[in-house]
């Protein structure tokens, strides 16, 4: 295992009688950085997390999280993690700053000035007064609270689960900017999302799950070049481009068309595409960098029509 | 092991709870013990001959109880209404231990911190008998002042002795809800199962059993055999096999809820 290893997952495969949760994830994933999780509900990435934190044990497979397995761990792993579950409750009769130093004082850190300097500098870097009781909060404001507790005591890593529902886009900006600031410092971050461009604005890699399978990790500096570009044709309906016609020619791997609008990824020469265009009967081009949501829907059409 | 973190929490959770459990329960203890009828033995003879055994088994006999402040004390307090009432409390305090966290889901918050499963039970259940022991301690002191009052004999030893054995009859109690919890992973469904379960014991070891002798053999299997109160109260004798045995099946009960819940992926 590399010492900049922070989450390793061999095999990593958990049932639930005989539904499937997560299915063989092989995934590493790197000091330092951030690393968007994404799926749809039901794919999986709860399981994963839930797996990562102990809270459910792998029906085979191993995980190993800071250099040591998670099995027999746990406890000593944890007190260098920080959680935010993605469906959460709060002890509706604390306040915000209770809760959070009822969960620093169960770490032994109420003491230490380093975590309550952090806590008190988050709960000033969101603006929101935290001493009322929890059952008076929005949901925004609980949201801050869990967001809180999971950085406060400095954690290597932090795992959140769908961190920015329910914060207004002003909170949002803060809590990338957080993520931005952890990451400088050297901090880890997991983050599962299926807001796609929350991942894209924030991550440095990606990895797609469906199914219970990993479908696709990248880096998201260079999986647009991976990717190539998105080619959108508006074509008749007549039209002699066809799928087959597309993969032949062009020897592009991913179509989707309909009547009258054909979209591709091409990732070879622009002349070659270009005189290609040039000698087909198309009403308008459309040539862009794919986005996240492009290989995303891509990645999930694509196994649909396998399926 | 201890964690004084858990602990506190369970304790200040809990505290306004407790307060009113303990003084309405003290106050109630002592108004109890006050009306003591102190009825002349032949009066009270009369009354036990014209209950039916069955009643007498079910609900103590009025020969002792009339004439007697401890028989008094057992056949008002400690037969039914001790047990049923902190029973049933100790019952809510171990369904917050694991099901309310289910229920409010926090669970996820308390297991994500350096805390292990059995550690978390361990450190609550010290909380919940920490709790009981201040909610029982007015109920004795209730009728401490009651004996007082009313110009009887004190005689501390089989008080405290019932009163001890009562305590940890209530612990098993908690014990047998926070197992049961484990499965339900519901506050209201675990009091209701452990109520039903200790409610047949009762029944089982005071009308089943005088009802059908044969099965006298397994009455040892109902917590009731080893909360022989009257035998403290009336006959002043003390067994130290019975909270011996209570003390170890709330062990017994509380390690396997420790095993079923390490062992028990956290779902909601």
């Amino acid at each position: 295992m590399n010492i900049d290893t922070v989450i390793e997952l061999h095999g990593l495969t958990k049932y639930y009688g005989p539904a499937r949760g997560v299915s063989n994830l092989e995934l590493e994933i790197r000091r330092g950085e951030i690393f968007g999780f994404l799926g749809p509900n039901g794919a999986g990435k709860t399981t994963t997390i839930r797996l990562l934190l102990g809270l459910i044990k792998p029906s085979s497979g191993s995980i190993n999280i800071l250099g040591r397995e998670l099995t027999g761990n746990r406890k000593e792993i944890t007190r260098d993690i920080g959680y935010l579950p993605g469906d959460f409750g709060l002890y509706q009769d604390m306040s915000g700053c209770d809760f959070i130093f009822h969960l620093l004082r169960i770490r032994n850190l109420h003491h230490n000035r380093n975590a309550i300097d952090k806590m008190e500098a988050l709960i000033q870097r969101f603006g929101f007064n935290l001493e009322g009781k929890i059952k008076t909060y929005s949901k925004g404001m609980k949201q801050i609270v869990g967001i809180i507790q999971a950085f406060c005591h400095e954690p290597r890593l932090v795992i959140l689960d769908e961190p920015t529902s329910g914060l207004d886009p002003l909170a949002q900006e803060k809590f990338y900017d957080l993520l931005w600031r952890e990451k400088e410092n050297g901090t880890t971050i997991f983050l599962s999302s299926h807001i796609l461009k929350e991942v894209e604005k924030v991550c440095d890699r990606a990895g797609i799950i469906r199914d219970g399978k990993l479908v696709f990790v990248e880096d998201l500096r260079t999986y647009r070049s991976l990717a190539g570009k998105k080619v959108s044709l508006e074509v008749e309906e007549d039209s002699s481009i066809t799928q087959n016609r597309l993969q032949h020619e062009l020897g592009v791997d991913a179509v989707s068309s309909n009547a009258n609008r054909v979209e591709f990824f091409y990732k070879g020469e622009m002349g070659k595409l270009l005189e290609y265009l040039g000698t087909t009967p198309v009403k308008d081009i459309l040539i862009e960098v794919p986005t996240l949501e492009d290989v995303f829907l891509t990645y999930y059409t694509r196994e649909e029509e396998h399926a | 092991m201890l964690r004084n973190e858990l602990i506190r929490f369970f304790l200040l959770k809990f505290r306004k709870h407790v307060l009113i459990i303990s003084l309405s329960s003290g106050v109630l203890m002592f108004f109890l013990t006050v009306i003591f009828p102190a009825m002349a033995r032949d009066s009270a003879e009369v009354i036990s001959s014209s209950w039916p055994q069955l009643m007498k088994d079910m609900f103590g006999d009025p020969l002792f109880g009339f004439t007697d402040i401890y028989g008094w004390l057992q056949l008002e307090l400690f037969h039914i209404t001790f047990w049923l009432l902190f029973g049933i409390f100790s019952a809510f305090l171990a369904s917050n231990i694991i099901a309310r966290e289910y229920e409010n889901k926090t669970m996820d918050f308390i297991l994500s911190v350096p805390v292990s499963r059995p550690e978390l039970i361990i450190n609550r259940l010290t909380g919940l008998i920490i709790l009981l022991l201040v909610s029982i301690l007015p109920v004795v002191i209730g009728c401490i002042i009651g004996i007082v009052v009313l110009d009887q004999e004190l005689k501390l030893l089989p008080l405290l002795v019932a009163s001890s054995t009562g305590f940890l009859f209530c612990l098993l109690y908690a014990s047998v809800t926070l197992l049961i919890s484990l499965f339900t992973r519901s506050q209201t469904l675990s009091i209701l199962i452990s109520l039903a379960v200790f409610g047949f014991f009762f029944l089982f070891s005071n009308m089943i059993i005088p009802l059908i002798p044969s099965l006298n053999g397994i009455a040892a299997i109902s917590p009731f055999y080893y909360y022989d109160t009257a035998m403290i109260l009336i006959h002043h004798s003390y067994s130290w096999l019975n909270p011996a045995v209570l003390i170890l099946a709330f062990l017994l009960v509380s390690f396997i809820s420790s095993l079923v819940f390490s062992r028990k992926d956290i779902i909601y």
